[in-house]
């Protein structure tokens, strides 16, 4: 058995945040906290100003620094890859929340504890998807195993251009690369003007 | 035990969605797209999933309230006898003093789309004379644009859309406002299709399609115009059809051979070349379908641009054809499938209100002009709001306001506290959909649904159907025969009666068989295959008299932009998010975000004003004032500004502070009064300096 890991293909999404709301909705997290959150990265690509949206929770990496650093051993990585933590042993102590450098681990305002995307683990038990996964209107997001890295869709990237490139800690999802269309714009020299050096 | 229950998101708008609830003990457990829905495979947008949480919303309003002194937050709650026994005091002491009820309004639309809140209508209706606010600030430009084209409203099936080998998606950003339709728009792609979005800003729609044209804001009209000229010039045209199915091409020929291409490229916004590309790409792959965005039709001239963009399904002979055609949302079309059923409920109770001497008429009141209801003889003394927040959504915020300020009595029939609910003198708690049973139509693939009932209504909240009908009750009792509305009918009843005409169809005995097994109006899933049109002439007509009747030109040419003012020369458009739809769903968005609604500004403009990226930015007319966070982005240019609907309501400055009075040229033959320009908002820019 691989390693489970999320499959997000930027073509597609819309940055409709249904992902988003559903898991907080269905995992009955408290009003403000999401374990799944939709970024939009607007950045300049082959003249062009492109967008995309970058729906993220935990990547379940693959050298997960939470589980390095919880002083309790709250965290722990199962062998199918799903990072999960044991909210009894959780003291609230924080100090994965500072050490991920994604910050996917969130607090739960009601217990002080710390909540993390599972991958909604049981249902995956079940033979189900997670609630994002679920909830996508087109299947830009997709609950995928990681078999061999040679037998890996030579297609997929580990990260997406406009974002940091943080690869120290193996994160393990998996993106389609990011196309453009082509685009005619009304203020195509004005933008330019405006453009200063390092936005480009 | 828990219990699982098949609802439908009851909000006005596109995909309707079925939803599966389960609940147990009285509480929701789970909330999700029902798999059986055939058009949304099951899957929510952001909205809908937080029905899941509905019933922790501290926002709701639990009992009949009164406000002692308009607007000032003194509320004093009441039981429902002394509610509706106040309320039809003053009704009845209005018709002694006036011998009339036509100094009584109703203002009802969609904030819940269930065939029941017909009900309110055959009320009001009931009573004799009153007088309505008509009307619809959604699509009625649109809609008219298309019966003086084809003579009647039809579109295709959502899913024949995955069958168009060229999609242009005009004025729509579906990703975030209809995203179950973009499975299918995603399906043709995977076949090959090529999808084009033309928009004045660069949505998320545009974001992920193969070509996106910057159309200037109500230019459409002209961009499709040099499309046409194009099509012509180039020899692009379907002759066949314009030969035997169409009225008036030789003139409209005429017409775009005479248009020059600094005009077109002026209005439009887009290049001489650019227009080429795309005329070229659209006659190069057929099947082409046309979705044409409400949005777009907010403009002056949208009735006449509208005719304009569908012209060209016309001149490519992408009409009645598996994959061509235009989609538009149309709940007109409804009522080719038989009678619509709210209307059933209407003619059910009807009494005067098309009374041929006009004497006993009721007065209509077009959408949008609330200044007016403060200037009528005899004079409004009574006014009721449902499924409607006018301070929010309507013109004018101040206006409205005032005019609400001033009514002798104001009744709101709500969820929450909103804008205008703040206003009222009686505040009656509606019943949210999963509290009472209902069926819901979709205005864009015509499903229909059972919602059923899931929960107990919050505290003391009431369906609307409810409320009308016992404040009959205490209207007959106080004075017999003051409404017709017929008491003794259960909501069941009118289910059933409103139904019945189709059960045959749909292979059932009654309504409640809707629950395992979904329905649709039977239309057909392409119109127009006979190319037998229902205009004058029998043909698509692109020269039509009907149109010069409405005071327009009988040739799609729509109006040319005015002279821009240099005091105000930015122009403001809100547009939908993913998070709000009007001003329902309100907190949403900052909920989903962690921050609150942002002016949207190319950096150019904000930095030409000293404004901040983050920094606050006053957007400014001779209306009225508001300040918002800037936000830098070029997804729009540097003379336009947009923001997103709704999330500013309930606030003492909503986005409408801004907006002037403005109506589109066409929406009267279809709804009764001209359409709204919400795209008419000049402004400007000042750095805001509480904020930043």
């Amino acid at each position: 058995m691989g390693e489970k890991t999320f499959l997000l293909d930027p073509n597609l999404c819309l940055g409709c945040r249904a992902c988003q709301m559903a898991c907080a909705a269905n995992r009955g997290l408290a009003p403000g906290v999401f374990l799944r959150r939709v970024k939009e990265v607007e950045l300049r690509r082959k003249g062009q100003w492109v967008k995309y949206f970058l729906s993220s929770a935990c990547h379940q990496c693959q050298n997960p620094e939470c589980v390095r650093l919880c002083p309790e051993k709250a965290l722990r990585k199962r062998k199918d890859g799903i990072v999960i933590l044991d909210a009894g042993k959780c003291s609230g102590c924080g100090v994965c929340l500072q050490g991920c450098p994604f910050e996917a681990p969130v607090r739960d305002p009601e217990t002080g504890r710390v909540l993390k995307c599972d991958f909604c683990y049981e249902r995956v038990d079940e033979g189900l998807v997670p609630f994002c996964v679920e909830a996508c209107p087109v299947n830009a997001l997709r609950l995928i195993e990681l078999s061999d890295e040679r037998e890996e869709n030579p297609e997929w990237v580990r990260r997406l251009p406009g974002v940091e490139n943080v690869q120290l800690t193996h994160p393990s999802i998996r993106y389609y690369p990011l196309r453009e269309g082509r685009q005619v714009r009304r203020h195509w020299e004005a933008r330019k003007a405006g453009t200063k050096r390092g936005e480009e | 035990m828990a219990e699982s229950f098949i609802n439908v998101c009851p909000r006005d708008c596109f995909s309707s969605c079925r939803l599966k609830t389960t609940v147990d003990k009285g509480k929701i457990i789970s909330l999700t797209g029902d798999p059986k829905d055939p058009y949304t495979h099951g899957a929510l947008c952001a909205k809908g999933y937080t029905y899941r949480r509905s019933q922790d919303d501290p926002e709701r309003i639990l009992y009949p309230l009164k406000q002692e002194g308009k607007g000032s937050g003194r509320w004093r709650r009441l039981s429902w006898d002394e509610a509706l026994g106040e309320i039809a005091e003053r009704l009845a002491r209005i018709k002694r003093e006036e011998k009339t009820l036509l100094s009584v309004a109703l203002d009802k639309y969609l904030g819940s789309t269930g065939l029941l809140n017909g009900t309110v209508d055959a009320f009001f209706r009931s009573l004799g004379p009153v007088t309505t606010i008509i009307g619809s600030p959604c699509e009625p430009a649109g809609v008219d644009a298309l019966l003086l084209s084809y003579g009647a409203c039809r579109k295709p099936d959502p899913e024949d859309m995955a069958k168009a080998r060229l999609i242009f998606i005009w004025g729509a950003n579906p990703a975030w406002t209809a995203s179950q339709q973009m499975r299918y728009v995603y399906e043709a792609r995977s076949r090959g299709a090529v999808l084009v979005v033309i928009d004045p800003q660069f949505s998320a729609t545009a974001a992920r399609g193969d070509l996106y044209v910057e159309v200037r804001p109500g230019g459409d009209g002209y961009l499709a115009l040099g499309m046409a000229k194009v099509l012509w010039e180039e020899g692009l045209t379907d002759e066949k059809f314009l030969r035997e199915a169409s009225w008036g091409w030789e003139a409209y020929k005429e017409y775009v051979e005479s248009l020059h291409w600094p005009d077109i490229t002026e209005e439009s916004g887009v290049s001489e070349p650019d227009i080429r590309d795309l005329a070229r790409l659209f006659a190069g792959h057929k099947p082409a379908t046309l979705w044409l965005g409400i949005g777009a039709q907010h403009h002056p001239s949208a009735g006449q641009s509208f005719r304009a963009i569908d012209a060209l399904a016309a001149l490519t002979g992408n009409i009645g054809i598996p994959g061509g055609n235009v989609h538009y949302a149309l709940p007109a079309a409804a009522a080719e499938a038989g009678t619509f059923p709210a209307l059933v409920f209407q003619t059910e109770v009807e009494r005067g209100l098309r009374a041929e001497d006009g004497k006993n008429a009721s007065r209509c009141i077009p959408t949008g002009r609330y200044r007016e209801l403060a200037e009528l003889d005899p004079a409004l003394r009574f006014l009721w709001v449902a499924g409607r927040n006018p301070v929010a959504q309507n013109p004018e915020s101040a206006r409205v306001r005032d005019v609400l300020k001033q009514m002798e009595t104001v009744v709101v029939v709500e969820q929450k506290m909103t804008a205008t609910a703040a206003l009222a003198d009686y505040l009656l708690p509606a019943a949210d959909f999963l509290e009472y049973e209902d069926v819901i139509v979709s205005t864009w693939h015509y499903g229909v649904a059972l919602n059923q009932k899931a929960l107990e209504p919050a505290g003391e909240s009431r369906p609307d159907f409810w409320i009308v009908r016992e404040l009959a009750r205490k209207l007959n009792a106080l004075s017999p025969g003051f409404s017709t509305f017929p008491i003794d009918l259960e909501a069941e009843d009118w289910l059933d009666r409103a139904l019945k005409p189709y059960y045959s169809g749909w292979g059932m005995k009654h309504y409640r068989e809707l629950a395992e097994r979904p329905a649709r109006l039977s239309l057909p899933a392409v119109p127009w295959r006979d190319r037998r049109f229902l205009t004058p002439s029998g043909k698509y007509e692109f020269y039509s008299q009907r149109a010069e009747r409405l005071g327009v030109s009988p040739l799609p040419i729509p109006e040319r932009r005015g002279k821009r003012s240099s005091v105000y020369p930015l122009q403001m458009l809100s547009v939908r998010s993913f998070a709000a739809l009007n001003s329902q769903f309100g907190q949403l968005f900052h909920l989903l975000t962690g921050e609150g609604p942002k002016l949207l500004v190319h950096p150019d403009t904000a930095r030409a004003k000293g404004i901040e990226d983050g920094g606050g930015a006053c957007v400014y007319n001779d209306l009225g004032e508001i300040c918002l966070p800037a936000l830098y982005t070029r997804s729009v240019s540097p003379d336009l500004v947009v923001t997103f609907l709704g999330s500013q309501d309930g606030k003492e400055k909503g986005l409408n502070v801004l907006l002037n009075l403005r109506e589109s040229d066409l929406g009267v033959l279809s709804s009764g009064a001209k359409g709204l320009s919400f795209q008419s908002c000049y402004v400007n820019l000042v750095r805001c300096v509480e904020r930043g």
